[in-house]
Formats: C-alpha cells, structure tokens, sequence
C-alpha cells in the first residue's frame, strides 16, 4: 500500500512541476479598467516622488468568471454496458475559489444485481466524494475557462448488501448445498488521485474527461462475503481500482473572482 | 481517432465484468501425505497400489502408485469417514475427520465455496502407525502443505 502512494505522489509531484514549468508572468488584460485606474496611480506615483527610497505599487486586479459547475458522469451508462450488473448514477460539481483552485465534490447512487447458476446477489448504496481540482493550464485568457487539471478527493460510501442465495457443488459427493448471507451494512473510504481536462464547448456548457487511481483506505470488514461492488469505488474485492469519468456540466455564473497580480517597481 | 481509441482502452480496462471469469480455485480438498518411518528414519514413500473412498461412496483412487492423495471432505455433515488401503498385502485403514464448516465467498466469478477446519482425525492403526494435522484449515488456497501426514512402520 505504501510503496503505491509513494509511486502515485512521485508521479504526481513531476506532473505537477513539468507544468509548472510553462508559467508566464500574468499579464492583466488591457481592457480591464481597474488595471488602467491602478497603472494611472502608479505612474502618478513615480513622477510625484521619484526619489522615493521604497515605492509600494498596488496589485494589478482583474476578474476571472467564477460560478457553480453541475454536471453528470456519462462514462456511468458505458460501465453499465461492461457490467451490466451495476447500474450507478454519478453527479458531479465544482466551484472556482481562485484563479486555478477548485472545490469538488461528487455525489452518487448504485444498484448493484447479479444472478448466475452459483448465486444471487443484490447491494445497494451511495457515496460522496470531496476535494479540489487545480488547473494546471496557464497560458490563458481572463474569461477562458479550459482546464487541465489534477485532484484529490476522499470519497465515503455507505451500502447494504446480500445473497438471498447460492449453491455450492461438490461433484465426489454429488451434494449441491443451497444458502444464503443475509443483508450486511457496510461502508467504506477511499482516496482518489485524479488528471483530467475540461473544455467549455459552448457558453457555459463543459464537457470533459479524467482519468482517476481510487485507494482504499479502509473498506468492509467481512472477509467471508465482502461486496462485489463498492458505490462509488468500484469493484469490492480490490485494494485499489483504476476509473474513468466523462463529464457534461453546465455552469451556473454566479460570481466573478478577483485575481491580484503583485507588481513591482522597476530596478534602476 | 487516437482520442477515442485511447478513451476506449481506458473503458476496457476500467470495466472489465469479474462475474463473467473464475480466476481461481474452487476446491477445497484436503491433502494427505505418506511418510515411512523406518527405525525412526522418515522418508516420503509411494505407495503401491493406494485405494481410498468414502464409505458408501466411490473410489477416489483405485489401486494407483501415488505419495500423496487429495479428497474432498462432505460439505453436509461435520464428519467423513473414509477407506484407505495402500498396497495389496496390508490390512485396510479407516480414517474419521470431525470438522467445523463455513462458506466463504470466494471471488463475484466463482462464487461459494465451503472452507473445513479439522477438529480431530481419527484413525485405526492396522496399517497406519500414527497421523499428524500439519494444517487445521482446509481452503481454496492452493499450498504444497499437505494438511496431513500419514506414517507407517512397514
């Protein structure tokens, strides 16, 4: 476990300063009037007191579009058609707290029905998962809204489950013996290291994709019947699980943030 | 193009079905080992001609040349009792094993499966010179341990 979140930090931490790599100096946009009213003061400044020992020239603002992002998991219907025993249903949501700082959050339902000729299995349950996303993309414009992004969340679930029945063969003894488990309350936590983009396609309407390792932090107890399906994690039986998301979400403009860009005088 | 084919290697392995495959094993069959204790020297030993079944069941093996054998203990009753001769010249053995049962899930591919743990085994000794219970569980994990030695004296 711990070698696996080393290699995941590490990875993670050289993504991050490759991208980090590409950062250009923010140039406020020339249109915005506060840079005009702050650069006019500045000027007034130098030539009033030229000879000032120290000048202290205010921040550069200007406004990113800022805004309530809710949206669905499509990739949910594509993992129904490769397991069609799950049906799960994932909405997804993020609000901007500064230029390149997200909170997010996900929320979810799955139904989980299996039937073969060895057992019968029913679960049910639902999950939270919260964090923060952090654009990585800088060379952008104030009103654009691209991301490149990487998160982390911790996701929470809680289920029931149970096999109303089974069957277990024995071919020397020519038994077949029938059982059941019944309904087990469960519940389970989890860390989610994400990468992924989003792309603003028309006004206010995202669609994006992301990638996502899942680590179980602690799951069911019962080793004798653990879940085949955590809601929210994936499969019950691994320690960790690879995932994918596809995103359509509409963003609700509600604020505008204000982004200071430092300046300072210039050396003589 | 590379886009989608790239979204969908991720599906594939992202969704992969693990009720459609049993990826392991199933049986949980006890394995008995042979050993000959010559004057306190021991040794594996292949019987000649072993013969073993159930009582009131059929054989599991059949006048065959083996060093150790595996059986399937009953999966309904706390106790199996079971015939073993293990050449043609000496007198037959028979072998009582009291047991505790549990079922245990063992992946969404296979299903059930029924895990022993040996209480006790109890043997008459016309042949056999003394057992040991070297492993109490009997699970679907696959281990060269055999669950239970068999000496002889011949």
């Amino acid at each position: 476990m711990i070698p696996r979140i080393l290699r995941y930090t590490l990875g993670f931490s050289l993504w991050l300063s490759a991208a980090q790599a590409q950062v250009k100096p923010v140039t406020p946009p020339v249109t915005d009037t506060s840079v005009h009213r702050t650069d006019t003061t500045a000027h007034k400044a130098d030539t009033i007191k030229p000879k000032a020992a120290a000048v202290v020239l205010p921040d550069s603002v200007y406004t990113v579009p800022g805004g309530l992002r809710i949206g669905l998991d499509l990739a949910r219907f594509v993992v129904k058609a490769f397991q069609p025993y799950r049906t799960d249903v994932t909405v997804v949501g993020d609000y901007r707290i500064k230029k390149d700082l997200y909170l997010a959050a996900e929320a979810g339902w799955q139904s989980t029905s299996h039937s073969d000729t060895n057992y019968t299995y029913k679960g049910r349950g639902v999950f939270v998962t919260a964090g923060v996303d952090y654009n990585l993309l800088k060379k952008l414009l104030p009103q654009e809204r691209y991301m490149i992004f990487a998160g982390i969340r911790y996701g929470f679930a809680q289920m029931s489950y149970e096999a109303p029945s089974y069957t277990i063969s024995n071919s020397y003894w020519g038994d077949k013996l029938p059982g059941s488990v019944p309904k087990t309350n469960t519940s389970a936590h989890w860390v989610e290291l994400i990468m992924g983009i989003k792309a603003e396609v028309l006004k206010n309407l995202f669609l994006g994709w992301n990638i996502r390792e899942k680590i179980l932090v602690s799951g069911p107890k019962d080793d004798i019947f653990p879940p085949i399906a955590i809601p929210g994690f994936g499969s019950g039986t691994k320690k960790s699980q690879f995932d994918w998301q596809y995103t359509i979400s509409y963003c609700i403009p509600l604020n505008d943030i204000k982004v200071h860009v430092p300046r300072t005088p210039p050396k003589k | 193009m590379k886009y989608f084919i790239f979204l969908l290697l991720i599906a594939a392995v992202a969704c992969s079905d693990e009720t459609k495959f049993c990826d392991q094993a199933l049986s949980t069959d006890t394995h008995m080992r042979f050993i000959r204790d010559s004057l306190g020297f021991r040794r594996d030993t292949i019987m000649s001609k072993v013969t073993l079944y159930a009582l009131g069941r059929d054989s599991i093996y059949k006048q065959q040349a083996v060093s150790d054998v595996f059986f399937a203990l009953s999966p309904v009753a706390d106790s199996s009792r079971f015939y073993l001769k293990v050449d043609s010249i000496s007198d037959p053995d028979t072998l009582t094993f009291r047991y505790s049962r549990s079922q245990h899930f063992i992946s969404p591919g296979c299903g059930f499966s029924t895990f022993f743990s040996l209480d006790t085994v109890i043997t008459t000794q016309h042949t056999i010179q003394s057992l040991l219970i070297n492993q109490k569980d009997i699970t679907s994990t696959t281990n060269d341990t055999a669950h239970i030695t068999l000496y002889f004296g011949f």
